[in-house]
């Protein structure tokens, strides 16, 4: 019993995580069509902006909303250098534009930083654990759990109430319609990427607390994560990538806790096995976006 | 008009007009070019030059490919890498002497018949394309079904899928620690023909009706599918037929570099495919010219990264990260300034006729412009022209 309620909460810890960057990369497509491939290197740049602010003698309660800045001028600078020039131009020429533009960000790191993983001096406190009823529960983990649930409670508030929030979701539907009602896709994409951007530096800060290191390839696994997410919760679909991420979180629990030890280094493999079998099920996602799949397939 | 009568511009609209004409005069075109050049590097080369072009040739193979799922039907694929990995694991599996698969270095644990199988590279390529062709059938049939992006992420996972397998089946791969003692079948003539063929068959499979239906899919869904083409079913066969060109790579492969390890076989191959599919263009000449530059210009870089760069304030003994940064670039700018690749889609004794004729309105935003819903209407200032 308190073996699945330990699962449970590392479900809900690493659901979390891979609901924010399901979500982040979510929102760019449901806006502009956009995979975005590079998102992952959002998660690199917050890892290193921890470091360098760590190695200034930065407070971690500066270092924290500072990182997450810092992955959100990121995020508005890809779009402004590579993305902007491309806008218009069909999806499969976007995709591997970003998939080049995350080499490019990955080798830049790797020729100024270096290849060795440099550690992230964590405040001890994201180590704590405390126990309920002999569940052993990190402090770290309810803590992804409740930021992100704020996060997404806030931003459902945004989607629903501010301007911006409409603009933001009238464009997933129909972007040329919405330029007509006067919404400046000059303001608006920006504005995507930077939510983009702010969503992938809290998952960023949760994701790599676990490990406290960041490589010039750390964007990778969270890339994949949050990609295969929000096509599983079907590609535009807000709702359906945070439903993605908690998805595939739970897969992957569920194979840990019940596949015979011998097995362990397939998860990945049955995990996205599964994914195809899903796909193959259910071909546009669990909740798909129709506008999406209509002008932009 | 009797074909004849009109000369030379009569037999080549003859040839023209006619499918399978039209591919094996352009597949025989490209093979001879191919030819010649490899038999330059081979008469004049240096050991290394003979070694790039080699390892070239089976790069050809692969991108070939790519080629013919990619750019007919305008689905990006990261998964042919996987099926490159599952051709070369193959060939070395059924190649590799008895002996030396049953001693403790290798896979002594492996079922019997694969212990007492030992071929040379006929029947190796026969079975490897076997072993492609069924897997790819598999995860074809979900793969298919996919539209858009969703679809290049599945092929992902494809990928991942045959990584994670490949890296962790001791019994049969070795898992991650590297496969060695393959026998060296692979020699420059072997490589050449496997790629002529390739030229070949690519060549064939974009004139014929399936790939027709294919292309017209990739330049319209819903208009391809309201004239009766069944989507799924022509990137079925297209997937199937590409992923057995990607596996015959990887068999040369296996008999060239002579040992395999699972990381080789990853993201990174993935991504210079990818950037030698796009810089070329989407056709099959596309994929050669492509292939050949991106060749071309790492090989420039590495002999440029092992004799240090030193310009102005540039003081560097070795560089890391040079080439991915290069290629990354380039496939930046080549989707800015031209984002059907070199070629676009012509082949290469189309090509000249179309660009004189097409000088005028060259890039996709005024040639090609489509009401399309969403950011493709003219941004708004942004200093675009």
């Amino acid at each position: 019993m308190t073996e699945v309620a330990q699962h449970i909460v590392n479900w809900l810890a690493l659901g979390s995580i891979y609901a924010l960057l399901a979500l982040g990369i979510a929102v760019v497509f449901s806006v502009l069509g956009l995979i975005n491939f590079a998102h992952g290197e959002l998660v690199t740049v917050s890892g290193y902006s921890m470091v360098a602010f760590a190695i200034w003698g930065v407070p971690w309660a500066l270092i924290i909303p500072l990182s997450v800045v810092a992955s959100m001028i990121a995020a508005v600078l890809m779009e402004r250098v590579a993305y902007r020039p491309l806008r218009g131009a069909p999806v499969s020429t976007t995709l591997l534009g970003s998939l080049a533009l995350s080499i490019v960000i990955q080798s830049a790191f790797l020729m100024f930083v270096g290849a060795r993983p440099e550690s992230i001096p964590f405040p001890t406190w994201t180590q704590d654990t405390f126990e309920v009823g002999g569940v052993v529960i990190r402090t770290l983990d309810v803590l992804t759990f409740a930021t992100t649930a704020l996060l997404l409670a806030l931003l459902l508030m945004f989607l629903r109430r501010s301007v911006r929030g409409i603009a933001l979701r009238a464009a997933s539907e129909n972007f040329a319609v919405t330029r007509l009602m006067g919404i400046r896709a000059n303001a608006l994409i920006p504005g995507a990427f930077a939510l983009s951007g702010l969503l992938a530096g809290v998952a960023g800060f949760f994701f790599l607390a676990t490990a406290s290191l960041v490589a010039p390839g750390t964007g990778f696994i969270p890339l994949l994560k949050g990609f295969i997410a929000a096509v599983i919760g079907g590609l535009g679909s807000l709702s359906g990538a945070v439903a993605g991420g908690f998805f595939l979180a739970g897969l992957e629990t569920l194979f840990q806790a019940t596949l015979p030890d011998g097995t362990a280094p397939f998860i990945d493999a049955f995990t996205f096995g599964i994914v195809i079998l899903v796909l193959f099920v259910r071909p546009h996602g669990l909740r798909a976006e129709r506008a999406a799949l209509v002008e932009r397939a | 008009m009797s074909a004849m009568a009109g000369g030379v511009r009569g037999i080549w609209s003859y040839t023209q007009d006619r499918w399978y004409l039209r591919a094996l005069l352009g597949a025989a075109l490209l093979s001879l070019i191919l030819a010649l050049v490899i038999v330059w590097f081979e008469t004049y080369g240096t050991r290394t030059d003979q070694r790039v072009a080699l390892t070239f040739l089976i790069n050809l193979v692969a991108v070939i490919g790519f080629q013919v799922f990619m750019s007919n039907s305008g689905v990006p694929t990261f998964g042919h890498v996987a099926f490159v990995a599952i051709g070369a694991y193959t060939a070395a599996l059924v190649t590799t002497p008895t002996d030396r698969k049953s001693s403790e270095t290798l896979i002594p644990d492996a079922p019997g018949f694969i212990l007492n199988t030992e071929v040379g590279f006929g029947p190796a390529l026969v079975i490897a394309l076997a072993v492609v062709a069924l897997i790819a059938a598999l995860s074809g049939s979900a793969i298919v079904r996919l539209r858009g992006g969703s679809a290049a992420i599945a092929t992902l996972a494809l990928l991942i899928i045959v990584r994670t397998v490949l890296g962790n089946w001791e019994q049969l791969t070795r898992g991650p620690k590297t496969w060695s003692g393959i026998p060296g079948y692979t020699t420059v003539w072997l490589a050449l023909g496997v790629a002529v063929a390739a030229i070949f068959v690519a060549r064939l499979f974009r004139e014929s009706g399936g790939g027709l239906r294919l292309r017209a899919t990739r330049t319209d869904e819903l208009a391809s599918s309201a004239v009766g083409v069944d989507i799924s079913r022509s990137r079925f066969g297209a997937w199937v037929l590409s992923a057995m060109i990607a596996g015959a790579a990887g068999v040369l492969w296996a008999g060239y570099f002579l040992s395999l390890a699972p990381q080789d076989f990853f993201f990174d191959l993935t991504f210079v495919y990818i950037v030698m599919v796009i810089i070329g263009g989407t056709s099959v000449s596309g994929a050669v010219i492509g292939a050949g530059l991106v060749t071309l210009l790492t090989e420039a870089i590495r002999r440029a990264e092992t004799q240090g760069i030193h310009i102005g304030p540039i003081d560097a003994d070795q560089v890391f990260g040079l080439t991915p940064i290069v290629l990354g670039l380039i496939v930046l700018l080549t989707m800015i300034l031209r984002p059907e690749g070199l070629l676009g889609r012509w082949e290469l004794e189309e090509w000249p006729a179309r660009t004189l004729r097409g000088l005028r309105g060259r890039r996709w935003r005024r040639s090609t412009a489509r009401p399309v819903a969403g950011p493709a209407n003219k941004p708004h200032g942004g200093g675009d022209t």
